[in-house]
């Protein structure tokens, strides 16, 4: 008996979040930044949140950041991620300051601690898609 | 100080299963809110519902044949559970309504359960579509596996794990501690869903891991029923009414209800927020009789503690391992059983159950007179007698 494939959880892009999904389909991170004041922040949004009038332009993120908090997801709460359990869910504060949802992978959670360093790159996101995802960065260690 | 009273409450039966649809469970609550306080449905003048729910204002006005002048929704799915009372205090003291009835219904486990999902993923092409920026399911949340809110506070749990010092081992000594004393609450209360079926540390450390360091017992029941009180300006009706003194319905940065990106519920913006509604209310936190404090999981018990001013911040899990939140505690806390134990009416039955506290009805009433605090995240209310 063949086993069908499970569905992909896929992101739904608008003109406002385009950006972000052309660099993350790549592995990479792409980031709003203000030219005025120099706010980076994350998810997108219409306008720098410290002047709606201020200008803004995309960037690409360096990829680094550090562990703010994980989970090991043990119980499915959907059954398209069953074939992915047991699987590390990651927040992880990018260097440039917002915050990122992702997957830890190649890695033993008895191993982390807070604020480990971190660097993101294209791997396997739980959903079936293939993002950028969180290792742990041992040369920094 | 203006003068308005929570006179009426009434729910459902709370099940796993209603057999009924959501109207249908709406109003019974509201049938049974409104003989609570013996107030005729011609008498009342408003409505507030969560923006959720699938019982909208004009399937209760028709229900009833109620004319109305005020309605108003609360947002952002638990925050709201304080805030319908807010919203009616609102409209009560500025006289834009009378008698105002506020409600949450929900067919929460045999219908749309929180803790899938499958409500959350859109279809398209084979695909399954996160959609919004939000966590849980959101496009930024969904493709890497996030998806329920429990996954999302299995992360409050970790990072308020490490702030605070703790090994996984002291924080599931706290967080089993809240679980075991809120079903010691529920097995004294019939209408508990977990009435009849005991825990202890050692049953809670055996219960499934969700996503650590959450187990099955950590996290919110899914329930099926209806809630519903009724606010006014005076004392009306047989039972003690219960005043408000102070309501707050803050919304920061990222803090919806179940957020990823800013600071964690025992941050300094909740902080802030949590001392001014006890400010509001002349209420210091040591003068608090008891809590209903939204636990949507343990962990949100131990933020909540610390948001408003219980215990300094990261200092809540030792106290909670050294007193628990019993009966005998500093301060009782969901002492229905809550949301963990009794029944997940979306927070309405915790704003119950804080009535029944200041009225001296509760299965498992304090012996002190005083206020009572409801908490959920930045929204909140102070109770008295
Ligand atoms: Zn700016």
């Amino acid at each position: 008996m063949t086993s069908p494939i499970p569905p992909r959880v896929v992101p739904e892009e608008s003109e406002l979040t385009a950006p972000y999904w052309a660099s993350a389909m790549l592995g990479r991170v792409a980031l709003q930044r203000c030219l005025d004041c120099g706010l980076v922040w994350h998810p997108p949004a219409p306008s720098c949140p410290a002047g709606a009038a201020h200008r803004i332009e995309w960037f690409e993120a360096s990829g680094r950041g550090r562990l703010y908090s994980y989970t090991v997801v043990e119980h499915p709460v959907h059954p398209a991620v069953i074939g992915a359990l047991p699987y590390l869910l990651a927040l992880v504060d990018l260097d440039e300051g917002p915050r990122l949802i992702c997957n830890l992978v190649s890695t033993d959670p008895s191993d982390l601690s807070a604020d480990l360093p971190v660097t993101l790159s294209a791997g396997p996101a739980a959903g079936g898609l293939t993002l950028p995802v969180a290792r742990l960065d041992e040369s920094a260690r | 100080m203006s003068r308005v009273a929570i006179v009426g409450v009434g729910q459902t039966r709370y099940s796993r299963e209603s057999g009924r649809s959501e109207w249908q469970l709406a109003v019974e609550a509201i049938s049974n809110a409104l003989t609570d306080c013996g107030i005729e449905p011609a008498d009342v003048d408003g409505l507030v519902r969560y923006s959720y729910d699938n019982v909208d204002e004009a399937m209760i006005v028709r229900s009833f044949g109620l004319k109305l002048r005020y309605y108003s929704q609360t947002g952002f799915g638990g925050l709201g559970a304080p805030a319908t009372l807010a919203h009616a205090y609102a409209a009560v003291a500025s006289g834009q309504a009378r008698v105002v009835v506020c409600y949450r219904s929900l067919n929460g486990r045999s219908t749309t359960r929180y803790g899938r999902a499958e409500r959350s993923l859109g279809t398209g092409g084979g695909d399954l579509i996160a959609t919004g920026d939000r966590a849980p399911s959101g496009a930024f949340a969904g493709p890497y596996g996030m998806l329920s809110p429990g996954q999302v506070m299995a992360m409050w749990a970790r990072r308020y794990q490490w702030e605070a010092g703790l090994t996984e081992d002291e924080l599931a000594a706290a967080t089993g501690r809240i679980a075991v004393d809120q079903r010691a609450y529920a097995n004294a209360n019939p209408d508990a869903v977990m009435g009849g079926r005991p825990l202890d540390q050692t049953g809670y450390l055996a219960g499934r891991v969700i996503a650590t360091p959450l187990r099955v017992f950590d996290l919110a029941l899914e329930t099926d029923g209806a809630a519903a009180l009724v606010v006014t300006d005076a004392a009306i009706g047989p039972r003690p009414a219960v005043w408000i003194r102070s309501a707050i319905q803050g919304l920061i940065p990222y803090a919806e209800s179940i957020a990823t990106y800013g600071e964690l519920r025992n941050g300094p913006t909740y902080r802030s927020l949590g001392s001014r509604l006890l400010q509001d209310a002349a209420v210091r936190p040591a003068d608090l009789v008891s809590a209903s404090i939204y636990d949507a999981t343990s962990v949100s018990v131990l933020l909540g503690l610390e948001g408003y001013g219980i215990y300094p911040v990261n200092r809540a899990a030792r106290a909670v391992i050294e007193h628990g939140i019993g009966p005998e505690s500093p301060l009782p806390v969901n002492t229905s059983g809550g949301h963990l134990s009794e029944a997940y009416v979306h927070g309405m039955n915790l704003v119950i159950e804080a009535v029944r506290q200041v009225r001296g009805e509760s299965m498992n009433q304090i012996p002190r007179s005083g206020p009572v605090l409801v908490a959920s995240g930045p929204s909140g209310l102070v109770l008295t007698p």
